[in-house]
């Protein structure tokens, strides 16, 4: 059977919800091309997260065993493709981080003190190069540079590390009104910075 | 509250920074339908989406690829051989899954009026607990659709935080933690019925295939309509139960259909019973009626179609008792959840 869009794979930047569901429905080629469209920012998410390698792949074999089990359940309406396997590695990525910190396992890492930054550094071009996705990235760094500091700290913060508003206070030692507002504003500049690779055309 | 304070709560939302309770809270007024709230919503989690966009890119390892497909191809085959029955069984991590999945429906009983309201008011006033909340909810299709990936979300942290429960702000957020339970479980509920829905019609085809000869499948069919059509009644009626006691870190519900008198009973987290104990649903109208029988299962979950409750308008109540096996016609034993309409 046909598939449309199966002779080019997509940047993450432009999958296509057919072929999410295509994938979903047991297209083994469809499957690959959502691999190769999306591991790469799905893995860069992971490893940011939980820094380390090895889990991080681990996060991602379940994340795309979820894709073959759940699939069906994606609803345009709610957003790309991507953003929708992003939310889905951050949530699962959330749930290692709690599963370790209730072992007593650190809480949090951040790649600076992770040898795991180099070691990938070295992983050479991939489908990151290609143009879409690479204008986003661009985009996306550039917004995020223009955030004071402490904005992108708190952003990070929960984000990445699943932290609530109430523990970045307790982390950064600030009161908690302040870690509310940084939050809030450093969203409001993002949406307002990066409208035009949100909204929906 | 007023929606300005919502508002100002959904980017922190988005980014998953908010305290449980206000992630609760703010999923509620979600439901109730504030457009701006949704649509503030909406941009918000796609700028969030964006964010690991700015972080350096990291290829994933070569064999991970390899290692993906082949457990793909693999699972597909696997499906493929056993057919459209085996589907129905895979565990997808919920309590619908459980409902649905064959024998996990008990048979209902009937109702015996014929039963002592006294022992149970006691037992009701003997127990110090909070308000409990009434929800009668019909939810928009498409408002489920926007907050459905958080609240599934929400679903998983709020079984992970009840581990963590401390006893501080436990009277404060009861409430709260309520109606958040009690939404998310509505909403993954509706996210699920869709699956489930196309497997009933593999499943149908593939029995009008077999010519109709399996009657166990039959039975099964029918059981999974019956809960789809309850599921799907306009105005289902959700009432949470809290448990009490010994149980609790239990919980559970009831969704509750007027106009057939038919309920689903769920309940999660329940004390595992010695083999001749029994859990034993009461519906609480100007006297306690027996709504069944639901013993635990390994999972200390239990769960069940109530067939032919009394005269709706009139249930005030439901609980769930610990009896011995085979029920009593009046509760005997403790009372481990309740919940008030
Ligand atoms: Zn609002």
């Amino acid at each position: 059977m046909a598939q449309p869009e199966a002779s080019q794979t997509p940047s993450s930047a432009s999958v296509p919800s057919s072929l999410l569901a295509a994938a979903a429905k047991g297209d083994q080629q469809a499957f690959a091309q959502l691999y190769d469209a999306t591991s790469s920012i799905l893995f860069t998410l992971a490893l940011r997260m939980l820094g380390d390698r090895d889990e991080a792949a681990d996060l991602l074999q379940d994340v795309y065993a979820e894709v073959w089990r759940k699939g069906a359940r994606y609803d345009p309406a709610r957003g790309t493709p991507t953003a929708w396997l992003i939310t889905l590695t951050r949530s699962r990525g959330i749930d290692r981080l709690r599963s370790r910190a209730a072992k007593g396992g650190r809480a949090s890492v951040s790649l600076e003190d992770s040898p795991a930054a180099e070691q990938a550094a070295g992983d050479g071009p991939g489908p990151l190069d290609q143009y879409a996705e690479r204008e986003l990235s661009t985009a996306v760094t550039k917004a995020l540079g223009e955030l004071p500091d402490a904005q992108q700290q708190a952003l990070e913060l929960a984000y990445y590390e699943g932290l609530s508003h109430t523990e970045i206070a307790d982390r950064l030692k600030q009161p908690l009104g302040t870690i509310k507002t940084r939050i809030k504003l450093g969203m409001d500049k993002l949406r307002t910075t990066l409208q035009s690779h949100w909204e929906p055309r | 509250m007023a929606h300005e304070q919502f508002e100002e709560s959904v980017p922190l939302y988005a980014v998953g920074a908010l305290e449980k309770a206000e992630r609760q809270v703010l999923e509620v007024h979600l439901l109730s339908g504030c457009t701006a709230c949704h649509a503030a919503l909406k941009s918000y989690s796609a700028v969030a989406g964006l964010l690991p966009y700015g972080l350096p890119p990291h290829l994933a390892p070569v064999e991970l690829r390899a290692g993906i497909m082949e457990a793909r191809s693999k699972s597909h085959a696997r499906s493929e051989s056993h057919g459209a029955a085996v589907k129905i069984q895979e565990p997808a991590g919920s309590w619908l899954a459980d409902m649905l999945s064959p024998g996990g429906l008990r048979p209902s009983w009937g109702f015996n009026p014929a039963v002592s309201l006294a022992a149970v008011l006691i037992a009701i006033g003997a127990i110090a607990y909070s308000a409990y909340l009434r929800s009668q909810m019909t939810i928009e299709q498409d408002q489920i659709l926007q907050v459905q990936t958080a609240l599934q979300e929400e679903h998983q942290r709020i079984a992970a935080a009840q581990q963590h429960l401390t006893a501080q702000h436990q009277e404060l957020s009861a409430l709260r933690d309520q109606v958040g339970f009690q939404t998310g479980e509505v909403e993954q509920l509706k996210a699920e019925l869709a699956d489930r829905e196309e497997q009933v019609d593999q499943l149908q085809t593939h029995v009008a295939q077999q010519g109709g000869g399996n009657s166990e499948l039959h039975k099964a069919l029918a059981q999974r309509d019956e809960i789809l059509a309850l599921l799907r009644a306009p105005d289902v009626t959700v009432v949470s139960l809290a448990g009490l006691l010994d149980a609790k870190a239990a919980g559970g519900f009831i969704l509750f259909d007027r106009s057939t008198q038919k309920a689903l009973f769920y309940a999660f987290n329940m004390p595992a019973l010695p083999p001749d104990k029994t859990y034993q649903l009461w519906a609480i109208l100007d006297k306690p009626v027996s709504a069944g029988v639901f013993p635990p299962d390994h999972g200390q979950k239990t769960r069940g179609m109530v067939r032919g409750l009394p005269d709706p308008a009139k249930i005030t109540k439901f609980a769930v008792s610990v009896e011995p096996s085979g029920g009593r016609p009046q509760p005997t034993g403790a009372i481990y959840l309740m919940g008030q309409l």
